[in-house]
């Protein structure tokens, strides 16, 4: 996967997840956010092993240097699985 | 070895016969951008990046476009500094230098550590200059670790030998390494009043999420419950933790490019009295 899919479909993930918290900053990050979805019982259990696999993988691109990081092959079943879950 | 104040001193950057930065195209703006002494305005760029928000943006040839400037494995480019950051910045260290009694005889030494090129001392330093001569002394300082080719001085040395060596008040890094931190050898520098992390906060691409923003809610729920038992370590260590929104209000990274959204902020971890 090249990193403007990975973009594009973590956007549609986090876009779908800030949607489901009206009421909060999104200022305050995205760990902030999950924790808030998380406190209104929003943010299912099964489903963070795998937001975690996402979301450092998003930060290892967006902070390496040339925004190579290699992307791992399991990157896009995971995120077909999450948005199953999510039910996006 | 090299010799990290050797660097090429860039012409000033262009501007018209009235004085007025002329309204760049896209195109033009990257260009410029390449210039280490251009410093772009925050509302010309946002227009640019404006311009292509929402799922369609990846389809544009603008975004690789835009992409291709950031990730420049030689040069790359993780916040964008602007004018009005920059006075911004300059300004809220200005009111910090008189805080802390600075001189002409006995100015505040302001360390920014993983300066890369140094542009960001570069520009607070001329800010500084500007504002309160002779009181401040920036220094830019890098390990040289990213092979990062300089545009201004930037001494070539670790980031805790530089907070040894130079004893700062302040010390700046903007930008520190996903999952590293090196904030507790700012703490235990015992000159250090104040350090000021720009980057994205509290669990980001920047810094580790506990030992550097204090961050309690993870992914791993032992490890959840562990850290709420026990203050963070910048607390621990006598520090409080300060957003600067005026500041992050006037912040455009990487991120706006890669993501299309704003999310880095400057955040400053105070020494309590």
């Amino acid at each position: 996967m090249e990193n403007k899919d990975f973009f594009k479909e973590f956007a549609i993930i986090e876009n779908h997840l800030f949607g489901l918290a009206d009421n909060h900053d999104k200022g305050q990050g995205f760990l902030n956010l999950l924790k808030y979805l998380q406190s209104k019982n929003l943010l299912p259990k099964d489903i963070l092993v795998d937001l975690n696999f996402v979301w450092q993988t998003r930060n290892k691109i967006v902070s390496s240097p040339s925004g190579e990081q290699e992307i791992s092959d399991e990157i896009s079943d995971t995120m077909g699985r999450l948005k199953q879950k999510l039910g996006i | 070895m090299s010799n990290p104040f050797e660097g090429p001193r860039p012409e000033p950057q262009k501007q018209d016969i009235e004085g007025q930065e002329q309204e760049l195209t896209p195109a033009e703006m990257r260009e410029k951008l390449r210039d280490p002494s251009f410093l772009p305005s925050f509302k010309e760029l946002t227009r640019h990046l404006g311009a292509f928000r929402g799922y369609s943006r990846y389809d544009s040839g603008e975004w690789q476009k835009w992409n291709d400037l950031v990730s420049d494995k030689e040069h790359p480019i993780f916040e964008i500094w602007t004018k009005e950051y920059i006075h911004a910045f300059g300004s809220y260290l200005v009111q910090r230098v008189e805080e802390l009694g600075g001189t002409e005889e006995n100015p505040i030494v302001i360390l920014e550590v993983g300066a890369g090129n140094g542009r960001l001392t570069h520009f607070l330093q001329e800010k500084m200059n500007e504002l309160v001569p002779g009181k401040v002394r920036v220094i830019a300082s890098d390990s040289g670790e990213w092979k990062i080719p300089t545009a201004f001085p930037v001494e070539n040395i670790p980031h805790d030998e530089a907070v040894a060596k130079h004893k700062p008040r302040i010390v700046i890094f903007s930008w520190m390494p996903y999952q590293e931190d090196y904030t507790a050898d700012f703490r235990a520098e015992e000159s250090v009043d104040e350090y000021i992390l720009i980057g994205e906060t509290d669990g980001g691409c920047c810094g580790d999420e506990w030992k550097t923003w204090g961050q309690k809610w993870t992914f791993d729920e032992e490890e959840e419950k562990r850290r709420e038992n026990q203050p963070a370590p910048y607390e621990a260590d006598g520090f409080e933790k300060v957003y600067q929104s005026d500041l992050s209000d006037l912040q455009l990274s990487r991120i706006d490019i890669f993501e299309g959204k704003s999310s880095t902020s400057t955040v400053s971890f105070k020494k309590k009295k």
